[in-house]
């Protein structure tokens, strides 16, 4: 009998639970912590360090750990928001097969994929000393607004772990799932998924057991690493004016400011000021510097009020994009850390004109929400069609595994039923570098549709079928996703071809793309290779 | 709806099947209908619930029809929010004008989704590339006969077709496009679609009839005169 992990794979932490009898039970850390950062270390000494040991080795060897890995998995490296990214990244980035970075550490290369397996398999590993016994299916979280290529990355990193990923859902229809589970509501909540690298809205109706997404939007580089970022900055121009000298040009320097902004912030969450200095600072001339501090919570969100109204901004498109207004909105969720930030509630507040719940852990609810869905899909596995007879028995019913010895009780009242959507906008290239739209934003997913096109010249034997996701009417502006070669197709003059493209968006938010030329009869098939994706 | 697998491979074998017969609907269904239809559906045959029991094969049965199953209520979904739009802009003008004839209110009230493309004739795209990208001609899915005939400034060599009188004879630059759902009464365009519906279906006979009931609806509309007389010309 085998069981199953939800698994909040996050840029700056990861959280791991499984559902139980009980309720959630959070995978715990060598020292009892349920949050484990998300960083790995390649220490010079040799073998790799997960987690609060990596986060630690920060501060002895800031160039062996990476961190962050999330903002670049399944990312094609060429696009200009990840060239921005990468500089801001803190470890070298070098272009791999099919255009994904790979991280370089001194003589070591690592592809995005090998490094979150790393911390899926340090989660997997406490994970079955926690239980006595081995761990191998998952469910892991994605950001809504992921893309094709970050998700089969995220795949692949479960699948070097040894993990078989059930399925990827959504961040924010996981919080939505571990809130709304049980309850047997029938009302319309919003998500607001902040966390530390990317930002999600997503609009649901829940009704008892059925969680259908109306609506999701997001924004990738937006997070509280952002606001550490900024934070971090003006530590170093304080520190530049106080001993004359940029720190920006010592990455141990910076490190250590980016840490005490991180500090700065988690306080000014609780109190109105922050005061006292930061010590051990090392000068690049020789000695060791204090640098003083003074910080105002009015003075702090001042300086964060730009991301907030971006995300502000995501949110109120999302609920334009599934027409409904602040007031239909039953319950507001607050997911992710940086939602702490007494500002973001305010200004959800001031959206809404409710309160935003804060009664789940901002950090942990995700996690919650994947275990539920695992203990789903694997009772579904194990138990077979037994399951909709205890259904009918009690609602609070739940189905007993025995499992080495020790008894582990899935969930099982009513099955949980996701219908999460399509995150963006797909379409092809055609004549004169325009799109075709196949797919908009927002669709109910699994979902297939099909178009048939055309060649443009006579005799025309070869076809490209680019992909692209995006809005914008010219290809060139939107965001390739990758393309599919058609060959050896008979010679016709141009328009007596028809070649059916197919797409098809499954369950996990991957597109699959087929395309076929009808008429000769011969059935040509390509499928899509996606740029950044592990080849 | 004894077995899934029957459910997937009844549809598999109707490839032709519309999207209220897809969802089991009836012609006038709601919007409220059609989301109760939907999640009728998934509790029933969502490849969630089967990945259990189902092998590999049967389980890609399953998700193939419930994926088309999704696309016709995300179509349909569609077509009525925009249906409920039109009606309730049209209501809104009403009590101003009430004799007043509905029809070619110009895109200004209703745009035509196709409106912004840049579908002038005057300026076909260059064609001349190493690798051609292919041309779209018709949509052979279900993406709604609203959603615009694609791309039709490369100008195929396809027979127009009904659902795209805008496209028909003469390419005449009319630089706002008069299309089917800003040139007649919202109750007109429901017979519209369905005549747009079974044409696609091939039922001849039926799309006459829709379409007849279109023009009674709003015998103001000269567009519905102009396609009325072009299918009584043979097409």
């Amino acid at each position: 009998m085998s069981i199953a992990l939800g698994i909040d794979l996050g840029t700056t932490n990861s959280v791991a639970a499984i559902a139980t009898a009980t309720g959630v039970e959070f995978v715990l850390g060598p020292r009892g912590e349920r949050i484990h950062p998300s960083a790995v270390a390649v220490p010079s000494g040799g073998g790799v360090l997960v987690g609060a040991e990596a986060r630690l080795q920060r501060l002895a060897e800031p160039d062996s750990v990476i961190s962050s890995a999330k903002r670049f998995i399944g990312q094609n490296l060429r696009s200009p928001l990840v060239q921005a990214a990468s500089s801001a990244a803190g470890f070298v980035l070098e272009e791999g097969a099919n255009q994904q970075p790979i991280a370089v550490l001194r003589d070591r290369r690592m592809t995005m994929p090998e490094v979150s397996s790393h911390i899926l398999l340090y989660l997997k590993r406490n994970a079955e000393r926690q239980l006595g016994s081995r761990v191998s299916h998952a469910v892991i979280t994605v950001p809504a607004n992921f893309t094709d290529g970050q998700r089969q990355a995220t795949k692949e990193a479960g699948r070097l772990a040894g993990l078989e990923v059930l399925r990827l859902i959504n961040e924010p229809t996981a919080a939505a799932l571990a809130y709304g589970f049980g309850k047997r509501l029938d009302e319309r909540i919003c998500v607001f998924d902040f966390g530390g690298g990317t930002f999600d809205a997503s609009l649901l109706r829940v009704e008892h057991e059925l969680f259908e997404v109306e609506a999701s939007e997001g924004e990738f580089f937006l997070g509280g690493d952002d606001i550490d970022r900024a934070l971090a900055e003006h530590l170093a121009d304080d520190f530049e004016r106080r001993f004359g000298v940029d720190p920006r040009g010592d990455a141990l320097l910076m490190m250590k400011l980016q840490m005490s902004a991180e500090s700065l912030k988690c306080h000014l969450s609780e109190h109105d000021v922050a005061e006292g200095e930061i010590d051990g600072l090392d000068l690049p001339a020789g000695g060791v510097a204090t640098l003083p501090f003074r910080l105002t919570r009015a003075r702090f969100e001042s300086m964060i009020a730009g991301f907030l109204d971006r995300a502000i901004a995501v949110t109120e498109r999302t609920l334009a994009n599934a027409g409904v207004s602040p007031a239909d909105v039953s319950e507001v969720l607050c997911v992710g850390g940086t939602t702490r930030i007494p500002a973001v509630r305010e200004r959800l507040a001031e959206l809404f004109g409710r309160e935003p719940n804060v009664r789940i852990d901002p950090e942990e609810v995700v996690a919650q929400g994947a275990a539920i869905q695992a203990g789903s899909l694997l009772g579904s596995l194990s138990a077979g069609t037994g399951m909709a007879v205890r259904d009918a028995v009690a609602t609070t019913a739940l189905s007993p595994l025995s499992l080495a010895g020790r008894t582990i009780e899935l969930i099982a009242p009513s099955r949980p039923l996701l219908l999460d959507v399509t995150p963006a906008t797909l379409a092809i290239q055609t004549a004169g570098g325009f799109t075709e739209m196949l797919l908009e934003k927002n669709l109910p997913i699994p979902i297939e549709r099909c178009r048939t096109f055309t060649t443009l010249r006579d005799n025309q034997t070869r076809v490209e079928i680019h992909c692209c996701r995006g809005e914008e009417k010219r290809y060139a502006d939107n965001e390739p996703i990758g393309m599919l070669v058609l060959e050896e197709l008979p010679e016709r003059l141009r328009g007596d071809l028809h070649i059916e493209v197919t797409f098809r968006v499954d369950t996990d938010g991957i597109l699959h793309v087929r395309a076929r030329d009808v008429v000769s009869g011969v059935k040509r098939e390509a499928r899509l290779n996606i740029l950044g994706a592990p080849a | 709806m004894s077995d899934v697998l029957t459910w997937a491979r009844r549809w598999a074998r109707r490839s032709d099947a519309s999207d209220h017969e897809l969802l089991e609907l009836p012609r006038h269904a709601t919007l409220e209908d059609v989301r109760r239809a939907y999640h009728k559906l998934a509790r029933f045959a969502h490849p969630d619930l089967h990945r259990a029991t189902r092998s590999t094969q049967e389980l890609e049965e399953i998700t193939q029809t419930f994926a088309r199953a999704s696309n016709a209520y995300a179509v349909l979904t569609a077509r009525l929010r925009k249906a409920a739009v039109a009606a309730k802009a049209s209501a809104d003008r009403a009590p101003q004008a009430p004799h007043a004839p509905r029809r070619e209110d110009g895109p200004g009230t209703a745009p035509r989704p196709t409106g912004s493309r840049p579908a002038s004739p005057a300026s076909p795209p260059a064609r001349a590339t190493a690798s051609p990208p292919p041309a779209p001609t018709r949509s052979t899915g279900a993406p709604g006969p609203s959603s615009g005939t694609p791309a039709r400034a490369t100008a195929s060599p396809e027979p127009a077709r009904a659902d795209s009188p805008s496209s028909a004879p003469g390419g005449t630059p009319a630089p706002l496009p008069i299309g089917p759902s800003n040139a007649m009464s919202p109750k007109a365009l429901v017979h519209y679609r369905r005549a747009e519906l079974s044409m696609r279906r091939g039922a001849v006979a039926e799309a006459r009839l829709h379409l007849k009931l279109a023009a009674a609806t709003d015998p103001q509309s000269a567009f519905l005169r102009k396609v009325m007389a072009d299918l009584a010309s043979g097409s």
